[in-house]
């Protein structure tokens, strides 16, 4: 057992649990968005990051891959989280604006306004699509291509591979390719009005 | 497909004239390579080869046969920027935007070169002939702005020559352009093996550098040239021509000297060897006007010590660079080399071999400074579930305007690897890689070439020395990803994967490559392990500041007299690099910044120039020592533009994966362009350095936690030049083409006719003999009616 301290509480974690892990355990709240039970921890959204504390440093880690460790302080809920966890999804919603998923996100850490050149894309490389397929349906039949800003999530030459199957499992796991917020604004407009829809499941407007 | 479908890829698209078809080739090429996945890379850079780029059908091949899923092959093809899913052109035209050559307006030759050929960047003409491209640095920064056209290298070159050169590829095929050429593997073994020959070890040697900056300038015909002169006066024997590594002083070659007596000439052509051999090799006689001569007493110096830019560095790891061939491993070996090797094999422990690291305070030289032995240890330490660890070199030097890893794997080889060896047997490990930058081939072939010349002479390999000790060392070839210099991305990359980093809360030295313990060292680091092991710790750690040891390779271009590749002792400082071994900047303009550390680190002002040559110190200042990139700036260079310039670098470096990186920097990137085109605001500005903070502190790896520092250093350092582009609309610099615009003094002109003919876009009218004007809704502003103009009469506001 490893014992750390979460939110200021001194709680015991198993060894080899990821902080996410721990969190949950305790009923502390961690958002999530690229993670999810089942799959590879992928790290890549960023929007679970917690401030870690190990003697004088202090840095922002990725919760659903970092492992507990004895004597470490987290802290899910500093301002510097919060900052950087806003900041994290104003960025993905100027690129996925109609992603239902963001929004409630957006209404329940207060984000509500997006301040850069916003776009309308129908992915946020989030790669769940391309682990799901890959670990759980052992499809293998998508995966990402190219790099950085023109990073996209295809098949090979754009062409259906023999590979898929069609199980659709792809769709099932996607936060941008569900229904838009059907609320009182325009779609992909910021009405922060999700709150009550909000759960701790990491999709909470699937049905 | 077969041989009919390749009638339709156009002219040029396949190299050989095969009749092989597709599927046979690819087999071939899996059969000589194996099916391992790790040997991805080398399969598909063997295709494209052939054919010029990756056909849909070779890569189906590939899949079929080494079984790998092919959307995984399609994920690498896209990922690297050396593979083409598109066919080329037949001639590939490559323009470097290194920092180093942006400063020198490479972008203006790239927007002539599109403009000439009628393509857009990456693009190919219709017919077939030329493809232009962009690379981030080609590593011969002393000699930018670079334009490489089929592996020929064209120097110093400016908008105005574009034409010129590009008009020589597009006439008949039989025409050899002029400049001179890299040369081709299949020559350098030619050129090898009569050099043994007559090698005469002892004698007098006239030692010519061949590094990329003399290479850009034609140290080769200058070297074929001298042999030709031995020969014709018949001391070929005694006399042999060593073509070495690069010597550091790259603004003055090509650069030669004679050994033993160290007669140093610069700039020397092939029409000077019968007068160098004539005079200096058999009378004695020191040619003068090829000396080098002291631009303050205006004295020349004979010998290469002697010269101010070498006189105050401390060469000790550059230095043997200039003595021998790097492809003559009884060269190394007859300076001392794999002594160091002996020692730490036979007579020390592994514990020792650390203990001695440590004492020595050896920190990384790849960037982060972090301490070397401390890595070993942990390394040494970890488990492995089948004892396997391995040793890795990172030679991915991917920071533009840094090229100090190129020019020690080009010209000395050997004491990297003795210093791997090294490493290995202190960790316990069998097996390394070195992982070499694609657009370094001279550095694959060099350390190729190494690696075998040490295997037959047994000091690495299976029974190193008769010890029992192993360590198999292999070439990993990059495929052009700046990211795949990071850690977890360059293991990645040598597994045959997309070069994308990984979450490093487990550490490498723990679970790293094929997730083995695995140590990685920068080529630098390496080649400073030998001298630690041969001298002792303590001689090391004389040299250097209290926690920096020892010395540091800096290259020093951009805007300043001695561009070249400088070593020097930890806590020199920054003004005496610039001023005492660079010789200010030229054309008696002023400094204004050096910037550091490459896209990771900052701009540095003159108020700081006192500050040492030190990890911690230049960390304190808001850049880093990175891996010794140090790229001076003028007044003529605009601090805005060099923040956007690193952005729109790391944009397009970035692998994608993580969201603060991916989308954060382009999101900066489009507020500092606002800025650049006059359309920022200051609230813009406050946003993106909160943009910046969190990009910084949220990244996955290195390569976003430290994107940021380019554009923080420069507003916390010359945050007037930010104001002065948002709230009066004005470059001070006269870089910022929205903010500028070319007028003609009517008073000043002449009406000569020159700017008229030189305009591109024919914006520039007027009679001979009478003042000229520039239609300003026509001007593009590429600005070379001002460079022709001879009479200051093109005014830029």
């Amino acid at each position: 057992m490893v014992t750390l301290v979460l939110d200021g509480q001194h709680v015991e974690a198993e060894e080899g649990w990821t902080i996410l892990e721990a969190a949950r355990y305790y009923g502390v709240d961690i958002p999530t968005l690229c993670y999810m039970d089942g799959l590879s921890a992928y790290s890549a959204c960023r929007i679970c990051v917690v401030e870690v504390i190990r003697g004088d440093r202090s840095r922002l880690v990725a919760s659903c891959s970092y492992p507990v460790q004895d004597g470490i302080e987290v802290r899910t809920k500093s301002a510097r989280v919060g900052k950087a966890r806003n900041m994290i999804i104003e960025l993905m919603l100027a690129s996925c604006p109609n992603s239902k998923t963001l929004q409630c996100l957006a209404s329940k850490y207060g984000v509500t306004e997006v301040r850069f050149n916003g776009e309308d894309r129908d992915c946020l490389l989030c790669g769940l699509c391309v682990r799901m397929c890959d670990e759980q349906m052992i499809g293998g039949a998508i995966g990402f291509a190219k790099r950085g800003i023109d990073r996209e999530v295809t098949m090979p030459f754009r062409k259906t591979p023999e590979a898929c199957r069609q199980c659709g499992a792809c769709l099932y796991v996607c936060p941008v390719c569900e229904l838009p917020c059907g609320g009182p604004l325009e779609p992909g407009e910021l009405c922060n009005a999700c709150l009550d829809t909000v759960q701790l499941d990491p999709f909470p407007c699937k049905e | 497909m077969t041989i009919v479908s390749f009638l339709f890829m156009g002219k040029g698209a396949m190299k050989n004239s095969t009749t092989k078809r597709m599927d046979e080739f690819v087999a071939d090429v899996v059969d000589r390579h194996g099916t391992d996945r790790s040997k991805l890379t080398c399969i598909l850079r063997d295709v494209q080869d052939e054919y010029n780029y990756l056909p849909e059908q070779a890569l189906r091949e590939v899949a079929a046969t080494i079984d790998i899923p092919l959307v995984d092959i399609y994920g690498v093809a896209t990922f690297y920027t050396s593979f083409s899913l598109e066919p080329k052109g037949e001639h590939i035209v490559t323009v470097c935007m290194g920092t180093a050559c942006h400063v020198r307006n490479s972008e203006g030759v790239l927007d002539e070169i599109c403009r000439f050929l009628g393509v857009v960047p990456g693009g190919t003409t219709e017919d077939m002939r030329f493809t232009v491209e962009t690379v981030n640095c080609l590593g011969a920064c002393a000699m930018g702005p670079i334009m490489v056209i089929d592996g020929t290298y064209y120097g110093e070159i400016s908008a105005l020559k574009v034409p010129e050169i590009l008009k020589r590829y597009q006439k008949a095929e039989s025409e050899e352009p002029e400049a001179v050429r890299f040369i081709s593997p299949q020559e350098l073994e030619e050129y090898r093996k009569s050099v043994k020959r007559t090698r005469y070890s002892g004698a007098t040697s006239i030692c010519l550098c061949c590094g990329p900056g003399c290479l850009a300038v034609g140290s080769k015909s200058v070297s074929e040239a001298l042999s030709r002169e031995l020969k014709r006066n018949g001391i070929n024997d005694e006399v042999i021509v060593r073509e070495n590594g690069c010597h550091g002083f790259c603004e003055r070659g090509p650069l030669l000297v004679t050994r033993p007596d160290n007669v140093f000439y610069q700039n020397v052509t092939p029409g000077d060897a019968p007068e160098i051999v004539r005079e200096t090799i058999i009378n004695g006689k020191v040619i003068d006007r090829l000396l080098y001569e002291d631009p303050e007493t205006g004295e020349s110096i004979q010998r290469e010590d002697d010269i101010p830019y070498y006189r105050k560095q401390n060469r000790q790891v550059l230095g043997p660079n200039g003595l021998m061939d790097p492809y003559e491993i009884d060269d190394y070996i007859a300076k001392g080399g794999y002594s160091a090797l002996v020692k730490a094999i036979f007579d020390m422990e592994p514990e020792e071999i650390i203990d001695e690291v440590e004492r020595a305070g050896l920190r990384g030289r790849g960037g982060g400074g972090f301490p070397a032995a401390r890595k070993w240890k942990s390394c040494r330490a970890a488990r492995s579930p089948d004892g396997v660890k391995y040793v890795l070199c990172n030679a991915d030097e991917g920071d533009p305007g840094a090229f100090m890893d190129r020019c020690l794997m080009e010209g000395n080889p050997h004491s990297v690897l003795e210093g791997m060896v090294i490493g290995a047997r202190a960790i316990g490990a069998n097996r390394g890689y070195a992982y070499v930058r694609n657009e370094y081939p001279l550095a694959v072939e060099s350390i190729t070439r190494a690696i075998k010349d040490a295997e037959a002479k047994g000091l690495i390999g299976t029974n190193i020395l008769g010890s029992g000790f192993d360590f198999h060392v292999e070439v990993s070839r990059g495929g052009g990803a700046f990211v795949c210099g990071e850690s977890t991305a360059l293991m990645a990359s040598i597994e045959g994967k997309v070069g994308e980093p990984r979450e490093k809360y487990i550490h490498t030295a723990m679970r790293g490559l094929y997730v083995r313990p695995t140590n990685l060292n920068n080529v630098e680091t390496w080649a400073n392990v030998p001298l630690i092991i041969r001298e002792g710790a303590d001689e090391y750690a004389k040299v250097g500041t209290e926690n920096s040891k020892g010395t540091k390779i800096f290259s020093l271009v951009g805007k300043i007299n001695n561009t070249g590749l400088v070593e020097v002792s930890m806590g020199m400082t920054l003004r005496e690099i610039i001023y005492d071994i660079g010789g200010d900047v030229p054309n008696g303009k002023t400094f204004k910044a050096v910037q550091t550390g490459g896209p990771s680190g900052g701009c540095i002002p003159e108020s700081l120039l006192d500050t040492p040559v030190d990890f911690d110190r230049l960390t304190d200042v808001g850049s880093m020592m990175g891996s010794g990139g140090m790229i001076v700036m003028d007044e003529d260079t605009c601090m805005v533009d060099i923040a956007r310039y690193f952005l729109e670098f790391l944009c397009d470096e970035s692998c994608g994966k993580c969201t603060p990186c991916r989308e954060g920097l382009k999101h900066m990137l489009e507020i500092i362009d606002e800025i650049t085109r006059g359309r920022g605001t200051m609230d813009r500005l406050e946003l993106l350095e909160e943009l910046a903070e969190v990009v910084c502190d949220t990244s996955l790896c290195g390569l976003g936690q430290t994107a940021p520092n380019p554009v923080l250093s420069t507003i916390r350092y010359f945050k007037e030049e930010y104001r002065e582009h948002i709230e009066e609309k004005r470059c001070p610099a006269g870089v910022c083409k929205a903010l500028i615009s070319f007028e003609i003094d009517a008073d000043a002109c002449n009406g000569c006719t020159k700017c008229q003919k030189a305009c591109p876009i024919g914006a520039i009218s007027g009679e001979k003999k009478e003042p000229h004007e520039i239609d300003s809704a026509k001007c593009d502003k590429c600005g070379i009616c001002f460079e022709v103009c001879k009479f200051d009469a093109v005014v830029r506001r």
